[in-house]
């Protein structure tokens, strides 16, 4: 055997040991996963069985036609990529693995799923939830897994192909029980219908439509032209999966983005103004918000507390007006402005893009059917009763989802001390006291979920008769 | 945050467009077959026109991938001139079709393997040292890899 044979033996062995390091499962029967996790978890095993058989088949063939010696170092670099790709499994399998159903917020995935699943286009989807170390939610990939995976069965063939319809979201391993925070994952499947949607396509002509307009475009170069774009679709999907969130769930976002990021503390600062290369100043995206509330008709609640700084700040911020939006590149200093220019320019169309995804299942606020909804809902958490079942003048409800978690966070960011002061021995402003009751309050508007979910799912129940809702 | 991890997850991309279509021209030169090429030539040829001269480049979803990746257009800039690229490209259509000359053919598909392994071998490099960015961090929800 020669050595470059002996060598590349060697190196197959070694990405073959590799790959099967990252897609055997671990002994762990106690945990268990939700559907979407499962299934990717299978596709990366039956990804890395299949690649395990292309590395052997490569190597037989190594060996029994040497062939073209010159051709070799070509395709040595091939196990390279194989091994990159499989480098960027790496970083997901784990983190999916860890969030097991009892380290995640079942019961409003599944409420997303749901939801998600009734936009057009979307259909049969579900959210694979894996966990981050960040502080921080993720849509996993932009795009690029998919892409890698189609890319990677061109090469490696007869690799399984990427599980349709399925969004890979990260959040903090934190946040498991929470749900407030959780809201974020909103933006996040923006991401994902921007993508299974293919609206990047209709974007990129309205964005070369603005490029157009800037001086000197016949004669910037390749690179500076798609880093003109990159800013340009990187800015608009942000915007557009902010108001794909407002668009799913309301002000109840905006309250998530807010806590999140702590705009309460930073919102005096001149950062607010600033873009990144990647995401746009959060002045304009609380613009953004505040507009997609208010087409909604969200803005007619929110007028009426008053007593929450959100609803403040999300107007202070709103207001600045987009002559004081910075972008300051050191890349392309001088592109900086012009492409900010565009992009302004360009951000009216994205309101259609998100009406156009979402039509009749952008939730509107439904007038006084939210408000009694709502109010129901914060006078139940107000006496710590789960309100799954709603009586109003001796008659029951159930609320709409999408009011129960609204009227919970409503409850949680104006009221808490009014359910502390029923409580023997609660002190307002002790923080362990006020953190424990938050966390109920979230607990309590989880369980409601989960006690809305079972009700649908029943109601579905072919040849089963509807189930009434005092049955709950 | 989230600018490492997407210039790492661009460059793996063209990692695997570049071996896709180096295995495709591999397997024409050593037996002649053209099963891969048939999808990974006119996927090859549309990427390198959208990143020569994407003005007047039809963007097709295949494109306009290529085309709003700076990190993308940029390693292919800074390997080859445009004449290069132009001249890339011309060489890519004459293998879509085959050649009599199975000479001509071969060197054709040993020129164009050269040009997509010396970006593979760029991006693969690059994805493990990433150019250092401006240090200003995003603020932000969202995409990693």
């Amino acid at each position: 055997m020669s050595g470059e044979l002996a060598d590349l033996i060697r190196d197959a062995a070694s990405l073959h040991q590799f790959i099967g390091s990252i897609y055997k499962r671990r002994d762990e029967p106690e945990r268990t996963h939700r559907e979407a996790t499962v299934q990717f978890l299978r596709y990366v095993r039956e990804l890395g069985e299949n690649s395990q058989t292309f590395l052997q088949t490569y190597i037989q063939r190594a060996v029994d036609a040497p062939g073209d010696i010159s051709l070799a170092r070509y395709e040595r670099q091939g196990l390279t990529t194989i091994r990159d790709f499989w480098g960027s499994l790496h970083e997901l399998v784990r983190p999916a693995e860890d969030a097991h159903t009892l380290s995640i917020p079942v019961a409003f995935i599944e409420f997303l799923k749901r939801t998600l699943s009734q936009v057009q286009g979307l259909e049969g989807c579900d959210l694979a939830i894996s966990h981050t170390t960040a502080l921080n939610y993720f849509f996993n990939p932009r795009a690029d897994l998919k892409y890698y995976a189609e890319k990677y069965q061109a090469v490696v063939g007869g690799s399984p192909a990427f599980p349709r319809k399925l969004a890979l979201i990260e959040m903090p391993y934190s946040q498991g029980t929470n749900l407030f925070m959780n809201l974020v994952i909103c933006h996040e499947l923006g991401h994902f219908a921007f993508e299974e949607l293919g609206i990047e396509a209709s974007l990129s002509r309205e964005i070369d439509d603005v490029l157009k307009t800037l001086s000197g475009y016949d004669e910037m170069s390749e690179p500076d032209l798609s880093w003109c774009r990159e800013r340009l679709k990187y800015w608009s999907e942000e915007i557009y999966c902010d108001r794909f969130a407002v668009g799913l769930i309301g002000p109840a976002y905006s309250f998530a983005y807010v806590e999140l990021f702590d705009m309460i503390g930073t919102s005096d600062t001149g950062d607010v103004v600033e873009f990144y290369d990647t995401h746009p100043a959060d002045a304009c995206r609380f613009k953004e918000h505040e507009d997609q509330l208010r087409s909604c008709g969200w803005w007619d609640l929110l007028g009426q507390n008053p007593r929450t700084s959100y609803v403040d700040l999300i107007s202070k911020l709103a207001g600045v007006p987009e002559a004081e939006y910075t972008y300051d590149s050191e890349e392309k200093t001088s592109l900086a402005d012009p492409v900010l220019k565009a992009f302004l320019a360009l951000k009216p169309k994205i309101a259609s893009l998100v009406r156009d995804t979402l039509r009749d299942k952008m939730r509107r606020f439904r007038g006084d059917a939210d408000r009694k909804e709502i109010g129901l809902v914060r006078r139940y958490l107000g006496y710590g009763v789960v309100p799954s079942t709603l009586v109003s003048n001796k008659e029951e409800t159930v609320p709409d989802p999408v009011a129960l978690i609204n009227g919970a966070y409503l409850f949680y960011l104006e009221s808490l001390s009014e359910l502390m002061k029923k409580i023997a021995g609660q002190s307002e402003i002790s923080l362990s006291h006020r953190s424990k009751w938050a966390e109920r309050v979230e607990m309590w508007t989880l369980k409601a979920l989960e006690d809305l979910s079972l009700l649908s799912r029943r109601k579905e129940t072919p040849n089963g008769s509807p189930v009434e809702s005092s049955n709950l | 945050m989230a600018t490492f991890n997407d210039s790492r997850s661009q460059y793996l991309s063209l990692a695997l467009f570049s071996r896709q279509i180096i295995d495709a021209l591999l397997d024409l030169v050593r037996s002649g077959s053209r099963e891969k090429l048939g999808k990974a030539l006119p996927d090859a040829i549309e990427s390198l026109e959208a990143a020569t001269d994407s003005r007047n480049a039809a963007l097709s979803p295949v494109a306009s991938r290529i085309v709003t990746s700076y990190d993308q257009v940029r390693t292919i800039d800074e390997l080859f001139p445009l004449d290069d690229r132009r001249q890339m490209i011309k060489t890519l259509k004459a293998l879509e079709t085959a050649n009599p000359n199975t000479e001509e053919q071969r060197n054709g598909a040993l020129q164009a393997i050269d040009f997509f392994y010396k970006i593979e071998n760029r991006a693969l490099r690059n994805s493990r040292h990433p150019a250092p960015k401006p240090s200003r961090v995003a603020r932000g929800l969202c995409p990693v890899n």
